[in-house]
């Protein structure tokens, strides 16, 4: 399950001043051995590497499963990693701006960050480690009715054919939170385009990507939440126009990597048919990338390793992702393909990119309906209700770093805030027609949020009944959003029902209410457990503000939505 | 590296430190026994070489470790903060000049040079013969720009062309997989060749004729797509990736042979090298910036061993006695590219170079591409 903020490599959270705090500790320990010169300097002398030293890595959530192959090399080379964890566009932020906290950054591509120059010269030098294409997986009947098993000549546009016929809906990530979405929005406007080279603004064609992403009903803001949630219950959000209602996913939208994880895991009995467009897709290639001319030793240290033929072997076999180093190949099985198809031209210029990325925002994907139920009991009052206000704010328009464009309320966009304390206090709706800030509904959104006022107790159980039963009428009058809640609380249930009644009112409603995930923001006191059990009844996710911070929590879940 | 080997280079030091007075090249700072640290900026395609173990050991033997950082070489030129390097290392004479007007450097050294080439892959030499762009001779492929160009004015795909149904089924555009223009010298070098052959065999020496070539190569890099900062890069997926990302490469000779000679079994029997026509060398030159920068450069411009590592990594030596002997060993192998290449061009002047790259720059900065 995704663990919010700072985690290190084996996986605890930390609180940001305490990583700060190991950061140093670690420094410390770094420069006493340097200092050391001989005795009891517990390092090899003479070794060309220097002393041990130690690399902070900014990385991609997926990349959790290389952690066995890192503690093995610190054993090895003393040199230890430390990963943190973030998503794609939050990590341009902090790269671009030369996060000092970082000596390295680790996602699944580079290609976004380096159509910027101040992302391009923020790196000192990189290595491709690993590789991974964005394909689709269909499940087996489903591709055996189309037709596609074994078939080499499938389309980006047969695919959106399947799509418009209301015949195959699919899971993909959000492209302004996760890079295998955004790999397909690129990859899959570009096949759409028709055109034989890179596209240009002029070659978008708007109508038949708002027909593609018209079956997107799962959204998620990680490629391995999405996995998760595709595998486990398989259920669509909403109902696209054509599709049946409450109908299993059709698809998945991911990497290779991920798909053949799940083919030689929980879908060992019924795998999916992995299709690879014959017009094209894009690639992942991990690149290590070095931030701070300082651990350049360190640097290479891991890169050098992560490249020989026997890491390489290692990766593919543990991660399913392709090897990068020449001469490395790939044995048939598990791959269903040795030779990939054609790369599809990624866009030479960042116009394009971010045209793409609003785009689809505003206009291409389905619509959704953000239902935020948030907590105004008695210890919210100062300093909380205050990061809470400019946290919503923030939502509406006043956040201009590059996450916060992107994860802003969107064009078309549907915004509830369900306010509570011992009772249900205010059910206040918007409508987002304008993704600029200062727009009438964001400007209403900020003003909701200056008003938000105190009440006394926390009745969240009474709060999520009162929100299920209106997101049950919400998605029966507007069946093709992508409808989803996020609880906020800072304390836990001592008025209204129990837990046991909101399982009991959820366990009666309808299918497409059922299918409304929720998810829970840990805040100031709140209890891990009740949020958690929350999230997981309703197929959500929980999200720890504590670990990091109520905006950062806030802007990540958007992802999700 | 194995702690046997760091003993023994160790010992070495030692025991040249013991017999400094011998040594040919004198060393500068550090202290009997220790290595004088001198930070590089290079280009990619050096990084292997530079990095060797052999390098490394021999540079030890005179006294020096070398830190390498990679960058592409028209952004070390015109980008990069070059404080507290010792040595530049671009992959051409032009950039290197630049570097040395802007910092007042008087000296430099040229190690070796690689003449530009294509990778490919057999099924795609074949369609490329098929359509009269790729012809054998003497056992060298040779890759006719002119063709190409008048296959990519007639906007053809890969799917237009005979026979590619079964080998290389895409829509997308035949095109050169290249490097960015704005950041990398081997790019440069291939705007070099564009704009000779799209000017009628005459090298650009004018701003109009300049202008005019800029605005008909541009598309060559637009189309693409994004393009890699560093000639490394692409080569790695051409590579690791193969036909499906990159058909056509432009490369330096050197990081194909580098390849061949190493028999890391990366290069498989269904890649090969082609030789555009005209071709044009990337003159490798180092820029010291530091005494310790200068001594390092004349070491890799004249040091016997480093030159044979040189060759061992793909380069085609400036040494003469060196190069006769590079030359001899290649006529007698015969698989590893002609020894010597005769229809061969001259880049354009800096200027009308900088001319050409700031135009496609502006393509790139007014966004639409």
């Amino acid at each position: 399950m995704i663990q919010r903020g700072r985690v290190n490599r084996r996986g605890r959270a930390i609180r940001r001043g305490a990583a700060g705090l190991a950061a140093l500790l670690v420094a410390g320990v770094v420069a006493t051995a340097c200092s050391g010169g001989g005795g009891g300097d517990p390092a090899p002398a003479g070794r060309p590497g220097g002393s041990p030293g130690a690399l902070r890595v900014l990385a991609g959530s997926e990349l959790r499963d290389l952690e066995p192959l890192l503690d093995e090399f610190h054993e090895r080379t003393g040199i230890e990693i430390t990963m943190e964890y973030t998503g794609t566009l939050d990590g341009v932020d902090r790269i671009a701006a030369r996060d000092p906290a970082v000596d390295a950054a680790w996602f699944a591509s580079d290609r976004y960050l380096r159509l910027a120059p101040e992302g391009r010269n923020a790196v000192i030098d990189r290595t491709t480690t690993m590789m991974s294409p964005v394909v689709i997986g269909v499940r087996p009947e489903l591709a055996r009715r189309f037709g596609w098993v074994g078939n080499p000549s499938v389309t980006w546009a047969d695919i959106a054919a399947k799509v418009s016929t209301g015949e195959l809906t699919y899971a993909m990530t959000n492209p302004s939170a996760s890079n295998s979405g955004f790999s397909a929005l690129v990859g899959v406007a570009a096949a759409l385009a028709g055109t034989s080279d890179a596209l240009t603004l002029d070659d978008i064609r708007p109508a038949e990507l708002t027909a593609f992403f018209g079956g997107q009903v799962l959204t998620a803001g990680s490629s391995a939440w999405l996995t998760d949630a595709f595998a486990t219950t398989g259920a669509q959000t909403g109902t696209p126009p054509g599709a049946q209602p409450g109908a299993r996913i059709g698809a998945m939208i991911n990497y290779e990597s991920e798909l053949l994880a799940l083919n030689t895991g929980r879908l060992r009995s019924a795998p999916l048919t992995l299709v690879y467009p014959r017009d094209g897709i894009i690639t992942a290639d991990y690149p290590l990338q070095l931030l701070r001319g300082e651990r350049r030793t360190e640097y290479e240290r891991l890169a050098g390793w992560l490249r020989t033929p026997e890491v390489q072997r290692r990766v593919t076999a543990l991660t399913h992702r392709r090897p990068v180093t020449p001469g490395v190949r790939i044995d048939p099985a598990p791959w269903p393909v040795r030779a990939l198809p054609a790369e599809l031209p990624f866009p030479a210029t960042r116009a394009v990119a971010d045209h793409l990325l609003s785009s689809y925002l505003d206009e291409y994907r389905r619509p959704s309906h953000a239902i935020f139920v948030l907590d105004v009991s008695p210890s919210m009052e100062g300093e909380r209700l205050a990061l809470l206000r400019a946290t919503l704010k923030g939502l509406a328009g006043t956040d201009d770093s590059l996450s916060g464009r992107f994860t802003r309320f969107r064009g078309r966009e549907r915004v509830t805030l369900i306010t509570f304390s011992g009772a249900v206090h205010d059910t206040l709706e918007f409508t987002v027609d304008d993704p600029e800030p200062g727009s009438a509904g964001l400007a209403a959104i900020s003003a909701a949020a200056d008003g938000l006022t105190l009440g006394s107790g926390t009745a969240i159980y009474t709060a999520m009944t009162s929100a299920y039963s209106y997101a049950e009428t919400a998605v029966r009058r507007e069946p093709d959003f992508l409808t989803s809640i996020v609880l906020m609380t800072d304390g836990e249930n001592n008025q209204g029902v129990d837990a046991e009644a909101f399982h009991t009112s959820y366990a009666g409603r309808s299918e497409a209410a059922r299918a409304v995930r929720t998810f829970t923001v840990v805040f100031g006191d709140a209890r891990v457990e009740e949020m958690r059990d929350i999230a997981e009844w309703t197929g959500g996710e929980m999200f720890d503000a504590r670990s990091s911070s109520l905006p950062e929590a806030f802007r990540e879940i958007r992802g999700y939505q | 590296m194995r702690p046997k080997r760091a003993l023994a280079i160790a010992l070495a030091v030692l025991l040249l430190a013991g017999i400094a007075a011998l040594a040919v090249v004198p060393r500068l700072g550090g202290s009997d026994g220790e290595l004088t640290t001198v930070r590089a900026l290079v280009g990619s395609e050096k990084r292997s070489f530079l990095n060797d173990p052999d390098v490394t050991a021999a540079l030890a033997d005179a006294g020096y470790r070398l830190e390498v950082d990679v960058a592409g070489s028209r952004d070390i030129a015109t980008n990069r903060d070059l404080t507290g390097y010792d040595l530049v290392f671009p992959a051409n004479t032009p950039q290197a000049d630049r570097i040395r007007r802007d910092h007042g450097v008087t000296r430099s050294s040229m190690p070796f040079s690689s003449p530009m080439a294509i990778a490919t892959f057999r099924p795609i030499a074949d369609l490329l013969t098929r359509a009269g762009v790729v012809r054998t001779e003497g056992g060298t492929s040779y890759f006719e720009l002119r063709a190409y160009l008048d296959l990519v004015a007639a906007g053809t795909r890969w799917s237009d062309l005979p026979g590619a149904a079964a080998v290389y089924r895409t829509d997308r555009s035949v095109l050169i997989g290249s490097t960015d223009v704005r950041t990398s010298n081997s790019a440069a070098l291939y705007l070099a060749l564009v704009s000779y052959v799209a000017n009628g065999d005459e090298v650009v020496t004018d701003a109009r004729t300049a202008d005019r070539m800029a605005d008909l190569a541009a598309g060559l890099f637009l189309r693409q797509g994004y393009l890699d900062a560093t000639s490394a890069e692409p080569f790695d997926d051409f590579l690791s990736i193969g036909m499906g990302k990159v058909p056509l490469v432009m490369i330096y000779e050197a990081q194909f042979l580098e390849r061949v000679r190493a028999a890391d079994g990366s290069i498989t029997p269904d890649m090969l090298l082609l030789y555009p026509t005209p071709t044009i060398y990337a003159r490798h030159t180092v820029v010291p910036l530091t005494d310790a920068g200068n001594v390092v450069g004349t070491l890799l411009a004249t040091d016997p061993g480093l030159i044979r590592l040189a060759v061992r990594h793909g380069f085609r030596p400036s040494d003469p006695a060196a190069a006769a002997a590079e030359r001899e060993a290649r006529a007698s192998s015969g698989a590893t590219g002609p020894a010597e290449l005769v229809d061969v061009v001259e880049p354009p002047s800096q200027e009308i170079s900088e001319r050409m790259i700031d135009r496609i720059e502006t393509r790139y900065e007014e966004g639409a591409g």
